[in-house]
């Protein structure tokens, strides 16, 4: 039996079925959500590789390795989209839609790119993106992020990435083969990434530099309340109030706070 | 069927980890496809206007960590269906303990919500405004069982999966949540034909 095929109920429930909200809110929603889900993804990718770089190669690390990649998949389809939109833009004369979140999550994924960079030399520190390099004997399942990752801060024009596990934002796989011209955009795209916003960009890079400070303090916080550590989380909370007062991700340090208070209740 | 709903429950048919037929999923494509669905299905379950962002930012959130568990055994609305669910119960709690207030009473109020769509017509708003007037006064459980069956129009197996009851529960429960929905949209009919 079907709980719907007697009718299409009285007209009360179609208003109520009808109640959907506007593209416009769904489009000024996007950056906050989407910026969110990369923050909290970030900080789930540090706790998965704290965990898999001590733990023994092999399997073991193959899961973990596997639990690290969505965050890192977010991150590198951001660069990939990253410098399209810089180029793309200019030449478009109306405006994209959803030109804004690709900035945004660009922001965050350089954000994330930047981290990954600083973890690399000393490999003491848990956070972020940094133990896939020294994890890095995993071949295959979804290597794309993890290896392109490491590779982008000592050789960026290393090729042999599958595209297989590329990330999927429909927008952005074509443009991408166009820009980068190969078989291989993902790769092509993020390795120039970095350079494009460090030797051309400097105002965005501040902002990218900023944002990576933020996002690395959030994470920390987000990461803390993940593990119960309220003081931590409180502390560093506050710190990136101190810091950022205005800051970028100004909305998620609020969340924070709201999520503190709200476990403080007893929940 | 929906047992995986919940990523829980062994079904007879293990998929293996890496079939090609997967459904990949990023929260960006969740978030396009789904977004709006679960904004109804939040807003219906109860949560106020006013903490409805925060709502979303949760379920969503969720999603991005749940996603690497998500098998594509449960249909991915049914899934986030049973995120929202969770979610929207917990805001409804906060709500209960949160002391009452002017602006908390105001914002219970479906009717003085500043949310409701603007395209809509007068005749479809106050439609709108005394259905939802109906929704908010049908207990958690009726409430519940009424969004996801005739709002969100699952199934009764989808629902008894959410919701982790009997099959015959969901028909009982949701025979008695549409005879309040009803009764109480009677109710306020008449009341807003007295008034003068």
């Amino acid at each position: 039996m079907n709980l719907n095929d007697d009718d299409d109920g009285s007209v009360f429930e179609q208003a109520l079925r009808a109640d959907l909200p506007s593209i416009a809110e769904q489009n000024r929603l996007r950056p906050r959500i989407l910026a969110a889900g990369v923050a909290v993804g970030t900080a789930l990718g540090s706790t998965s590789v704290a965990a898999a770089t001590q733990a023994s190669f092999g399997a073991s690390a193959l899961s973990k390795l596997g639990a690290l990649s969505w965050p890192s998949k977010l991150g590198l389809t951001a660069l990939l989209v990253a410098p399209i939109t810089v180029a793309v833009l200019p030449l478009v004369a109306t405006p994209v839609p959803g030109a804004e979140i690709v900035s945004q999550v660009r922001s965050s994924a350089v954000a994330v790119h930047a981290r990954s960079a600083t973890k690399a030399s000393p490999p003491a520190e848990p956070p972020a993106l940094a133990a896939p390099q020294t994890a890095e004997p995993a071949p295959e399942p979804e290597p794309a992020v993890v290896n392109v990752a490491a590779r982008a801060t000592v050789a960026p024009s290393t090729p042999a990435v599958s595209t297989a596990s590329a990330p999927v934002i429909p927008t952005a796989s074509p443009s991408a083969a166009a820009s980068a011209g190969s078989a291989e955009p993902a790769v092509a795209a993020f390795d120039s990434a970095p350079h494009e916003t460090a030797t051309s960009e400097p105002a965005p890079q501040r902002n990218a530099s900023t944002l990576a400070a933020e996002t690395q303090l959030l994470d920390r916080a987000f990461a803390a309340l993940a593990a119960g550590d309220r003081t931590t989380a409180a502390a560093l909370v506050s710190e990136h109030a101190r810091q950022f007062p205005n800051g970028i991700l100004r909305q998620e340090r609020e969340r924070a706070r709201a999520r503190l208070a709200h476990d403080s209740t007893g929940e | 069927m929906n047992a995986g709903a919940l990523g829980r429950r062994a079904l007879p048919r293990p998929l293996p980890s890496a079939e090609p037929q997967a459904p990949v999923l990023d929260l960006a494509t969740v978030y396009e496809a789904y977004f709006r669905y679960v904004w109804r299905c939040l807003r219906s379950l109860g949560v106020r206007d006013a903490q409805l962002e925060d709502a979303l930012q949760d379920v969503f959130i969720v999603v991005q960590r749940r996603l690497p568990e998500f098998d594509g055994r449960a249909a991915v609305r049914t899934w986030l269906y049973a995120i929202a669910l969770r979610i929207a119960r917990r805001y409804r709690e906060r709500a209960r303990r949160e002391p009452a207030s002017l602006e908390a009473a105001r914002e219970q109020n479906p009717e003085l919500s500043a949310l409701e769509p603007s395209a809509l017509s007068e005749h479809e708003r106050e439609r709108l405004s005394l259905a939802r007037c109906a929704l908010s006064a049908l207990d958690d459980d009726k409430r519940e069982i009424f969004v996801l069956a005739r709002v969100e129009q699952m199934s009764a197996p989808e629902i008894a999966d959410v919701l982790r009851i009997p099959l015959n529960t969901v028909y009982s429960r949701l025979r008695a949540a549409r005879l309040a929905f009803d009764a109480e949209i009677n109710r306020l009919r008449g009341s807003s034909r007295s008034t003068p």
